[in-house]
Protein backbone atom coordinates (compact mmCIF):
# COMPACT_ATOMS: atom_id res chain seq x y z
CA UNK A 1 0.00 0.00 0.00
CA UNK A 2 1.60 3.39 -0.66
CA UNK A 3 1.54 5.91 1.70
CA UNK A 4 1.94 10.01 2.28
CA UNK A 5 5.16 10.63 4.26
CA UNK A 6 5.58 14.06 5.63
CA UNK A 7 8.92 15.66 6.39
CA UNK A 8 9.36 18.84 8.37
CA UNK A 9 12.26 20.57 6.97
CA UNK A 10 12.46 22.75 10.18
CA UNK A 11 13.37 19.25 12.22
CA UNK A 12 15.69 18.52 9.23
CA UNK A 13 17.40 21.53 8.56
CA UNK A 14 16.78 24.37 10.81
CA UNK A 15 15.22 27.45 9.79
CA UNK A 16 18.06 28.94 7.52
CA UNK A 17 18.41 26.29 4.09
CA UNK A 18 21.66 27.40 2.64
CA UNK A 19 23.67 24.61 1.94
CA UNK A 20 23.19 22.78 -0.99
CA UNK A 21 25.32 19.62 0.29
CA UNK A 22 22.97 19.38 3.06
CA UNK A 23 19.78 18.98 1.16
CA UNK A 24 21.99 16.08 -0.66
CA UNK A 25 21.90 14.38 3.15
CA UNK A 26 18.29 14.40 3.59
CA UNK A 27 18.16 13.15 0.19
CA UNK A 28 19.76 9.40 1.45
CA UNK A 29 16.28 9.83 4.35
CA UNK A 30 13.69 10.22 1.89
CA UNK A 31 11.74 6.84 1.71
CA UNK A 32 12.03 5.79 -2.47
CA UNK A 33 9.60 2.85 -2.21
CA UNK A 34 5.55 2.20 -1.95
CA UNK A 35 6.01 6.18 -1.50
CA UNK A 36 2.83 7.48 -3.37
CA UNK A 37 3.52 10.99 -2.45
CA UNK A 38 6.18 12.94 -0.39
CA UNK A 39 5.35 16.16 2.23
CA UNK A 40 8.44 18.91 2.67
CA UNK A 41 6.83 21.12 5.43
CA UNK A 42 8.34 24.52 5.20
CA UNK A 43 6.64 25.66 8.62
CA UNK A 44 8.85 27.85 10.44
CA UNK A 45 11.94 27.92 8.00
CA UNK A 46 12.54 31.46 7.51
CA UNK A 47 15.08 31.43 4.23
CA UNK A 48 15.83 29.18 1.90
CA UNK A 49 18.57 30.00 -0.50
CA UNK A 50 19.00 29.43 -4.27
CA UNK A 51 20.80 26.93 -4.20
CA UNK A 52 19.13 25.02 -1.50
CA UNK A 53 15.63 25.49 -3.67
CA UNK A 54 17.36 24.38 -6.67
CA UNK A 55 18.20 20.86 -5.20
CA UNK A 56 14.81 20.36 -3.59
CA UNK A 57 13.52 20.91 -7.18
CA UNK A 58 15.88 18.85 -8.96
CA UNK A 59 14.77 16.20 -6.24
CA UNK A 60 11.47 16.39 -6.71
CA UNK A 61 12.09 16.12 -10.81
CA UNK A 62 14.52 12.86 -9.89
CA UNK A 63 11.45 11.47 -7.93
CA UNK A 64 8.96 11.81 -9.92
CA UNK A 65 10.84 10.55 -12.81
CA UNK A 66 12.68 7.39 -11.24
CA UNK A 67 10.29 6.58 -8.31
CA UNK A 68 6.85 7.81 -9.65
CA UNK A 69 6.80 9.71 -6.50
CA UNK A 70 4.86 13.24 -6.20
CA UNK A 71 7.07 15.46 -3.78
CA UNK A 72 5.02 18.37 -2.71
CA UNK A 73 6.19 21.51 -0.86
CA UNK A 74 3.61 23.03 1.83
CA UNK A 75 3.64 26.02 4.34
CA UNK A 76 6.15 28.11 2.72
CA UNK A 77 6.54 31.50 3.46
CA UNK A 78 6.33 33.95 0.45
CA UNK A 79 9.72 34.61 0.48
CA UNK A 80 10.24 31.12 0.01
CA UNK A 81 7.93 30.90 -2.20
CA UNK A 82 9.81 33.44 -4.84
CA UNK A 83 12.76 31.48 -4.51
CA UNK A 84 11.16 28.23 -6.13
CA UNK A 85 9.69 30.19 -8.56
CA UNK A 86 12.65 32.26 -9.27
CA UNK A 87 14.67 29.48 -9.68
CA UNK A 88 12.13 27.09 -11.69
CA UNK A 89 12.07 29.68 -14.31
CA UNK A 90 15.44 30.21 -14.53
CA UNK A 91 15.82 26.05 -15.94
CA UNK A 92 14.22 28.05 -19.20
CA UNK A 93 16.44 31.11 -19.22
CA UNK A 94 19.86 31.74 -21.51
CA UNK A 95 22.35 33.67 -19.08
CA UNK A 96 23.91 36.37 -21.04
CA UNK A 97 27.43 38.04 -19.96
CA UNK A 98 26.76 41.41 -18.92
CA UNK A 99 30.59 41.25 -17.66
CA UNK A 100 33.29 42.36 -19.42
CA UNK A 101 37.02 42.46 -18.87
CA UNK A 102 38.96 45.70 -19.64
CA UNK A 103 41.47 44.66 -21.99
CA UNK A 104 43.69 47.33 -20.49
CA UNK A 105 43.37 45.81 -17.41
CA UNK A 106 44.04 48.06 -14.48
CA UNK A 107 46.72 47.71 -11.87
CA UNK A 108 45.30 47.97 -8.22
CA UNK A 109 47.86 50.72 -7.16
CA UNK A 110 46.00 52.94 -10.33
CA UNK A 111 42.51 52.51 -8.54
CA UNK A 112 42.71 51.64 -5.35
CA UNK A 113 42.19 55.30 -4.05
CA UNK A 114 38.55 55.10 -6.87
CA UNK A 115 36.56 52.64 -5.34
CA UNK B 1 61.73 37.41 11.89
CA UNK B 2 59.72 40.42 12.23
CA UNK B 3 56.65 41.81 9.94
CA UNK B 4 55.43 44.97 10.50
CA UNK B 5 51.79 45.27 9.29
CA UNK B 6 49.59 48.22 7.47
CA UNK B 7 46.14 49.25 7.84
CA UNK B 8 44.34 51.95 6.43
CA UNK B 9 42.67 54.81 8.31
CA UNK B 10 39.83 56.66 6.80
CA UNK B 11 37.47 55.75 4.02
CA UNK B 12 37.44 51.57 4.19
CA UNK B 13 37.50 50.81 0.72
CA UNK B 14 39.77 53.46 -0.49
CA UNK B 15 43.20 52.21 -0.06
CA UNK B 16 42.60 49.47 2.06
CA UNK B 17 43.13 46.69 -0.54
CA UNK B 18 46.74 48.05 -1.06
CA UNK B 19 47.79 47.33 2.51
CA UNK B 20 45.90 43.54 2.35
CA UNK B 21 48.29 43.47 -0.49
CA UNK B 22 51.22 44.50 1.32
CA UNK B 23 50.66 42.72 4.40
CA UNK B 24 50.16 39.31 2.23
CA UNK B 25 53.32 39.74 0.86
CA UNK B 26 55.07 40.50 4.21
CA UNK B 27 54.15 37.23 5.10
CA UNK B 28 55.66 35.57 2.47
CA UNK B 29 58.87 35.88 4.21
CA UNK B 30 58.18 34.38 7.27
CA UNK B 31 60.03 31.18 8.32
CA UNK B 32 58.93 27.87 9.65
CA UNK B 33 62.22 27.72 11.90
CA UNK B 34 62.18 30.46 13.35
CA UNK B 35 60.13 32.69 15.69
CA UNK B 36 57.86 35.22 13.92
CA UNK B 37 56.77 38.13 15.31
CA UNK B 38 53.39 39.88 13.65
CA UNK B 39 53.82 43.34 14.43
CA UNK B 40 50.72 45.51 15.05
CA UNK B 41 52.02 48.00 16.87
CA UNK B 42 51.10 51.13 14.68
CA UNK B 43 47.57 49.83 13.95
CA UNK B 44 45.33 52.43 15.22
CA UNK B 45 41.87 51.58 12.97
CA UNK B 46 40.98 48.34 11.29
CA UNK B 47 38.45 47.07 8.74
CA UNK B 48 36.54 43.98 8.07
CA UNK B 49 38.70 44.35 4.87
CA UNK B 50 41.84 44.99 6.55
CA UNK B 51 41.64 42.83 9.62
CA UNK B 52 40.33 39.70 8.10
CA UNK B 53 42.82 38.62 5.47
CA UNK B 54 45.40 39.32 8.45
CA UNK B 55 43.57 37.03 10.65
CA UNK B 56 43.22 34.25 8.25
CA UNK B 57 46.79 34.09 7.07
CA UNK B 58 48.23 34.01 10.67
CA UNK B 59 46.04 31.05 11.54
CA UNK B 60 46.93 29.44 8.37
CA UNK B 61 50.56 29.63 9.26
CA UNK B 62 49.76 28.72 13.05
CA UNK B 63 48.16 25.31 11.57
CA UNK B 64 51.14 24.99 9.41
CA UNK B 65 53.28 24.86 12.49
CA UNK B 66 54.39 28.00 12.05
CA UNK B 67 55.69 30.02 15.96
CA UNK B 68 53.89 33.01 15.05
CA UNK B 69 53.64 35.85 17.97
CA UNK B 70 51.45 38.77 18.07
CA UNK B 71 52.90 42.35 19.13
CA UNK B 72 49.52 44.00 19.88
CA UNK B 73 49.07 47.61 18.46
CA UNK B 74 49.90 50.29 21.11
CA UNK B 75 46.43 51.95 20.70
CA UNK B 76 44.40 50.39 23.79
CA UNK B 77 41.13 51.18 21.95
CA UNK B 78 42.49 48.59 18.91
CA UNK B 79 43.71 46.20 21.13
CA UNK B 80 40.57 45.76 23.32
CA UNK B 81 38.41 45.86 20.16
CA UNK B 82 40.82 42.95 18.65
CA UNK B 83 40.54 41.00 21.69
CA UNK B 84 37.21 41.62 22.06
CA UNK B 85 36.70 40.39 18.31
CA UNK B 86 39.08 37.10 19.05
CA UNK B 87 41.46 38.36 16.68
CA UNK B 88 42.90 36.39 15.34
CA UNK B 89 41.35 32.61 15.62
CA UNK B 90 37.74 33.80 16.14
CA UNK B 91 35.61 31.60 16.96
CA UNK B 92 32.45 29.74 15.48
CA UNK B 93 29.71 28.84 18.06
CA UNK B 94 26.38 30.56 18.00
CA UNK B 95 26.08 31.12 21.42
CA UNK B 96 29.02 32.81 21.71
CA UNK B 97 28.29 35.23 18.52
CA UNK B 98 24.93 36.07 19.93
CA UNK B 99 26.70 37.90 22.46
CA UNK B 100 27.68 40.38 20.08
CA UNK B 101 23.57 41.34 19.24
CA UNK B 102 23.94 44.80 20.80
CA UNK B 103 27.59 46.04 19.48
CA UNK B 104 28.13 47.12 15.99
CA UNK B 105 30.93 44.39 14.71
CA UNK B 106 30.80 41.03 14.76
CA UNK B 107 33.41 38.73 16.26
CA UNK B 108 35.96 36.77 14.02
CA UNK B 109 33.92 33.58 12.71
CA UNK B 110 35.37 31.12 11.52
CA UNK B 111 33.12 28.12 9.47
CA UNK B 112 34.87 24.68 9.70
CA UNK B 113 34.49 23.50 5.82
CA UNK B 114 33.29 20.03 7.03
CA UNK B 115 30.15 18.25 6.27
CA UNK B 116 29.84 17.52 9.79
CA UNK B 117 29.84 21.53 10.88
CA UNK B 118 27.17 21.94 8.65
CA UNK B 119 24.33 22.52 10.90
CA UNK B 120 25.90 24.56 12.84
CA UNK B 121 27.21 27.15 9.99
CA UNK B 122 23.35 27.21 9.18
CA UNK B 123 22.89 28.56 12.74
CA UNK B 124 25.95 30.85 12.67
CA UNK B 125 24.43 32.22 9.20
CA UNK B 126 21.03 32.50 10.90
CA UNK B 127 22.72 34.56 13.98
CA UNK B 128 24.51 36.77 11.72
CA UNK B 129 21.65 37.48 9.88
CA UNK B 130 19.88 38.80 13.22
CA UNK B 131 22.40 40.95 14.36
CA UNK B 132 23.24 42.50 11.46
CA UNK B 133 19.72 43.03 9.90
CA UNK B 134 18.91 45.05 13.27
CA UNK B 135 21.60 47.27 12.34
CA UNK B 136 20.81 48.61 9.09
CA UNK B 137 17.24 47.38 9.58
CA UNK B 138 14.95 46.57 10.19
CA UNK B 139 13.28 46.89 6.34
CA UNK B 140 11.51 43.78 4.90
CA UNK B 141 13.66 41.68 2.67
CA UNK B 142 16.97 42.86 4.43
CA UNK B 143 17.09 40.19 6.24
CA UNK B 144 16.84 37.81 3.03
CA UNK B 145 19.85 40.26 1.57
CA UNK B 146 22.30 40.09 4.03
CA UNK B 147 21.43 36.42 4.76
CA UNK B 148 21.88 35.49 0.69
CA UNK B 149 24.96 37.39 0.61
CA UNK B 150 26.72 35.65 3.07
CA UNK B 151 25.04 32.05 2.38
CA UNK B 152 25.90 32.16 -1.60
CA UNK B 153 29.55 33.16 -0.73
CA UNK B 154 30.14 30.56 1.72
CA UNK B 155 28.20 27.83 1.02
CA UNK B 156 28.51 28.39 -3.10
CA UNK B 157 32.02 29.20 -3.20
CA UNK B 158 33.98 28.67 -0.73
CA UNK B 159 32.17 24.99 0.86
CA UNK B 160 31.98 23.82 -2.65
CA UNK B 161 34.80 24.65 -4.70
CA UNK B 162 37.44 26.87 -2.45
CA UNK B 163 38.87 22.93 -0.71
CA UNK B 164 39.52 25.98 2.17
CA UNK B 165 40.08 24.49 5.69
CA UNK B 166 38.14 27.41 7.06
CA UNK B 167 36.19 30.79 5.86
CA UNK B 168 36.01 33.59 7.58
CA UNK B 169 33.57 36.20 8.28
CA UNK B 170 33.69 39.68 9.83
CA UNK B 171 31.47 42.80 9.69
CA UNK B 172 31.37 46.24 11.25
CA UNK B 173 28.24 48.57 11.15
CA UNK B 174 29.78 52.17 11.09
CA UNK B 175 26.34 54.12 12.63
CA UNK B 176 27.50 57.76 11.68
CA UNK B 177 28.05 56.65 8.44
CA UNK B 178 25.32 54.39 7.78
CA UNK B 179 26.46 51.25 6.24
CA UNK B 180 27.63 47.96 7.21
CA UNK B 181 31.20 46.12 5.69
CA UNK B 182 30.80 42.96 5.83
CA UNK B 183 34.56 40.61 4.32
CA UNK B 184 34.57 36.64 4.03
CA UNK B 185 38.34 35.35 3.17
CA UNK B 186 39.21 31.86 2.67
CA UNK B 187 43.01 30.45 1.76
CA UNK B 188 41.63 27.74 -0.76
CA UNK B 189 42.20 27.08 -4.49
CA UNK B 190 40.80 30.63 -5.87
CA UNK B 191 38.36 30.50 -8.26
CA UNK B 192 40.38 29.70 -11.37
CA UNK B 193 41.49 26.77 -9.42
CA UNK B 194 38.20 25.63 -8.61
CA UNK B 195 37.50 25.94 -12.36
CA UNK B 196 41.13 23.66 -13.22
CA UNK B 197 40.28 21.42 -10.83
CA UNK B 198 36.45 20.41 -12.63
CA UNK B 199 38.86 20.30 -16.06
CA UNK B 200 37.50 23.64 -17.20
CA UNK B 201 40.19 26.01 -18.83
CA UNK B 202 41.04 29.52 -17.82
CA UNK B 203 43.49 31.69 -18.91
CA UNK B 204 44.13 33.56 -15.71
CA UNK B 205 42.11 34.92 -12.39
CA UNK B 206 40.53 38.01 -14.34
CA UNK B 207 39.04 35.34 -16.86
CA UNK B 208 38.35 33.26 -13.90
CA UNK B 209 36.67 36.09 -11.99
CA UNK B 210 34.50 37.08 -14.99
CA UNK B 211 33.42 33.77 -15.45
CA UNK B 212 31.91 33.25 -12.26
CA UNK B 213 30.58 37.00 -12.19
CA UNK B 214 28.59 35.71 -15.72
CA UNK B 215 27.39 32.64 -13.50
CA UNK B 216 29.85 29.41 -15.20
CA UNK B 217 29.97 26.60 -12.45
CA UNK B 218 32.74 24.81 -12.20
CA UNK B 219 30.12 22.01 -12.10
CA UNK B 220 27.21 21.95 -13.89
CA UNK B 221 24.92 24.17 -15.76
CA UNK B 222 22.34 24.43 -13.02
CA UNK B 223 24.87 26.04 -10.73
CA UNK B 224 27.18 28.94 -10.50
CA UNK B 225 24.36 32.29 -9.77
CA UNK B 226 25.93 32.92 -6.25
CA UNK B 227 28.47 35.35 -7.21
CA UNK B 228 26.66 36.69 -9.81
CA UNK B 229 23.31 37.32 -7.80
CA UNK B 230 25.06 38.55 -5.30
CA UNK B 231 27.26 41.17 -7.05
CA UNK B 232 23.42 42.75 -8.36
CA UNK B 233 21.48 42.55 -4.92
CA UNK B 234 24.34 44.30 -2.97
CA UNK B 235 25.27 46.71 -5.76
CA UNK B 236 21.76 47.44 -8.09
CA UNK B 237 19.09 47.28 -5.49
CA UNK B 238 18.23 49.75 -3.19
CA UNK B 239 21.19 48.55 -0.45
CA UNK B 240 23.19 50.62 -3.29
CA UNK B 241 26.56 48.92 -2.07
CA UNK B 242 29.84 48.34 -3.14
CA UNK B 243 31.25 44.84 -4.12
CA UNK B 244 34.80 43.81 -4.15
CA UNK B 245 36.12 40.88 -5.02
CA UNK B 246 39.95 39.33 -4.95
CA UNK B 247 41.24 35.89 -6.31
CA UNK B 248 44.58 34.95 -6.97
CA UNK B 249 46.66 37.69 -8.91
CA UNK B 250 43.32 39.55 -9.76
CA UNK B 251 40.03 41.58 -8.18
CA UNK B 252 36.69 43.24 -9.28
CA UNK B 253 35.21 46.21 -8.00
CA UNK B 254 31.03 47.13 -9.00
CA UNK B 255 28.72 49.63 -7.31
CA UNK B 256 25.69 51.20 -8.95
CA UNK B 257 27.54 52.88 -11.51
CA UNK B 258 30.76 51.06 -12.73
CA UNK B 259 32.35 48.37 -12.21
CA UNK B 260 36.21 47.44 -12.54
CA UNK B 261 38.97 44.46 -13.08
CA UNK B 262 42.26 45.00 -11.91
CA UNK B 263 45.31 42.90 -11.45
CA UNK B 264 47.28 42.62 -8.21
CA UNK B 265 50.40 41.98 -6.80
CA UNK B 266 51.16 39.76 -4.88
CA UNK B 267 48.65 36.73 -5.43
CA UNK B 268 46.22 35.98 -2.97
CA UNK B 269 46.22 32.53 -2.13
CA UNK B 270 42.30 32.38 -2.25
CA UNK B 271 39.55 34.56 -2.21
CA UNK B 272 38.03 37.99 -1.17
CA UNK B 273 34.76 38.98 -0.82
CA UNK B 274 33.87 42.97 1.07
CA UNK B 275 30.58 44.06 1.11
CA UNK B 276 29.29 47.40 1.97
CA UNK B 277 25.25 47.87 2.33
CA UNK B 278 24.10 50.96 2.90
CA UNK B 279 21.93 51.28 5.53
CA UNK B 280 17.67 51.74 3.70
CA UNK B 281 14.41 52.77 4.42
CA UNK B 282 13.00 51.07 1.60
CA UNK B 283 11.84 47.57 1.00
CA UNK B 284 14.17 44.98 -0.46
CA UNK B 285 13.23 42.55 -3.22
CA UNK B 286 16.15 40.27 -3.33
CA UNK B 287 14.19 38.26 -5.96
CA UNK B 288 14.07 41.05 -8.83
CA UNK B 289 17.67 39.97 -9.16
CA UNK B 290 17.61 36.45 -8.75
CA UNK B 291 17.53 34.45 -12.05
Amino acid sequence: MKTITRMKIENLLGRIVSCRQHIKIIRKRVPTFNEKKIVFDFTNVEFVSRSSADEFLQLQKQFKEKYHTEIEFENMGNFIKKMFNVVEKSYNINRKSSIHIDKKSKRLEEIAYNF
Amino acid sequence: MKIKLKFSKGELFNGALLNVCYNANQFLSLSNSDVNIIDLSDCSWTTPLSILPVASLITYKQESNYIVWIKKPKASRTKSYLDIIHFPKGISKPCEIKKYKDRNYTPIVYFLNSVSTMRTTENVINCLRGILTDKIGPVDGLADAITYSISEIFNDNIREHSQSKYGWFSAQYYPTKEYLDMCIVDNGITIKGSYIAQNIRVKDDSEAIKLALEGKSSKTEERGFGLRTTKNIITKSLLNGKFLIVSGSAGYYANKKKQQFFSLNPYWHGTIVSIRINKVKGRIDIYRYLE
